[in-house]
């Protein structure tokens, strides 16, 4: 009796024992491979808010290439409302969710400045990109708001600024020399637009541009006033540093800034 | 000369040992796969890191259309994984379709991890996959 008792009580007590070590075990298990999930989630997030971060910038970036190319064209700055970025939060969206991750993305406004630093009278572009991602199925969550700042080397600013530095040099030169006798021949008005055309292309050569242009001149000498015409019938600055080229349908492409023509009267009273 | 104490002893230590031998490795398997996976996964996350730190994501971003040239770019990426290691390499637009693939495929034993990447001309996704051994 006694033996069958000692027998019995020790059974239950060895199978609670390892009831609870397996308990146990289990619950260590289940820990770890919950801190294991976490840390797959955590990775995931971390990924995906990089991913974001580093592609806005390259994204927008061909987006500014392109509005700087067209701005060019037309022989003017260019305007920061015309880069939009409702794709790429689209497209971003749509990978996040395809991994599981829900987000809230909201991209500030955009601004355009100039370098001040080299290279010199580039364009540099700013904006910011706010985030909110949350695993679907642990709920854990990852929220920043990211400074978003880039340079796309092409010189644009500088190319506008000899373009307009050249026209007011060409037109104050004229005005000088009408100003200072308003007897001044044709042939010698000719001769110094043409030494300051030949000023720029230097200039601009010195510094990675090609300055190119054609400069019409027409006199009309009455006998109370003398007109003067100058006709900017062409005007184009190239940035010719290797890093301002850009691709144009896989095609290596370089940005010039060309203006249409444009013509300046000056008109001069006799004294 | 045995007891019957000694016997339940040898008895439950038995018990005990068997249950430990039985339920301890499946359950070592199964935290070692998650750990595992959680590591491969860290593992492919820092190799796409650093091949965006290096330039190698923007190379391949501005070879879009030229095949030969992104396969150079991609092989640069995977150039960066531990040789240790098996991989899965690709790069597919929005719609799904695959621009270009390098290593072992589309596998389910490997750790993806997936980043955007902008080109000129479209949004892709980019997709790598490892796994140790």
């Amino acid at each position: 009796m006694k033996r069958a008792y000692i027998l019995t009580t020790t059974a239950v007590a060895v199978a609670y024992l390892t009831l609870l070590l397996i308990q146990g075990m289990s619950e260590e298990v289940s820990m770890l491979r919950e801190l294991a999930a976490q840390r797959k989630t955590v990775t995931k997030l971390s990924s995906c808010a990089e991913a974001i971060t580093e592609d806005l910038p390259r994204y927008l970036r061909s987006e500014v290439e392109r509005e700087v190319l067209r701005s060019a064209s037309l022989g003017i700055l260019p305007n920061s409302s015309y880069i939009r970025a409702d794709e790429w939060k689209t497209a971003s969206c749509d990978f996040l969710e395809a991994q599981g991750v829900l987000a809230e993305l909201n991209i500030g406004g955009i601004g355009f400045g100039r370098t001040d630093r080299a290279p010199e009278g580039a364009l540099v572009c700013k904006t910011s990109l706010g985030y909110k991602l949350r695993d679907g199925v642990y709920e854990t969550e990852l929220h920043d708001l990211k400074a978003i700042s880039f340079i796309v080397p092409i010189r644009i600013y500088l190319m506008n600024d000899m373009v307009l530095s050249f026209r007011s040099s060409i037109i104050g030169k004229v005005w000088r020399a009408f100003i200072g006798n308003i007897a001044t021949e044709g042939h010698t008005v000719r001769r110094m637009v043409d030494e300051t055309i030949r000023e720029y292309q230097r200039g601009c050569a010195a510094i990675g541009l090609e300055f190119g242009t054609k400069v019409g001149l027409e006199f009309d000498r009455g006998n109370v006033t003398t007109t003067v015409c100058i006709n900017f019938e062409e005007l184009w600055v190239t940035d010719i540093n290797p890093e301002a080229e850009i691709l144009v349908n896989a095609e290596p492409t370089r940005v010039t800034f060309r203006t249409g023509s444009c013509t300046i009267k000056l008109l001069f009273r006799h004294q | 000369m045995h007891t019957i104490v000694d016997s339940i002893i040898a008895n439950s230590a038995i018990w005990i040992l068997a249950s430990l031998i039985i339920i301890a490795p499946i359950q070592t398997e199964q935290v070692s796969l998650a750990l595992e996976e959680a590591y491969n996964m860290s593992r492919a996350a820092n190799v796409l890191r650093e091949a965006e730190s290096l330039g190698y994501i923007e190379e391949l971003a501005r070879f879009d259309g030229d095949r030969a040239s992104a396969e150079k770019a991609m092989s640069k990426i995977t150039s960066l994984i531990p040789p240790n290691y098996s991989f899965s390499l690709s790069w597919s637009s929005r719609d799904g379709s695959v621009i270009g693939t390098i290593g072992l495929g589309n596998q389910a034993n490997l750790a993806y991890v997936t980043i955007i990447v902008s080109t000129r001309a479209q949004i892709t996704y980019l997709s790598l996959g490892v796994r140790e051994g």
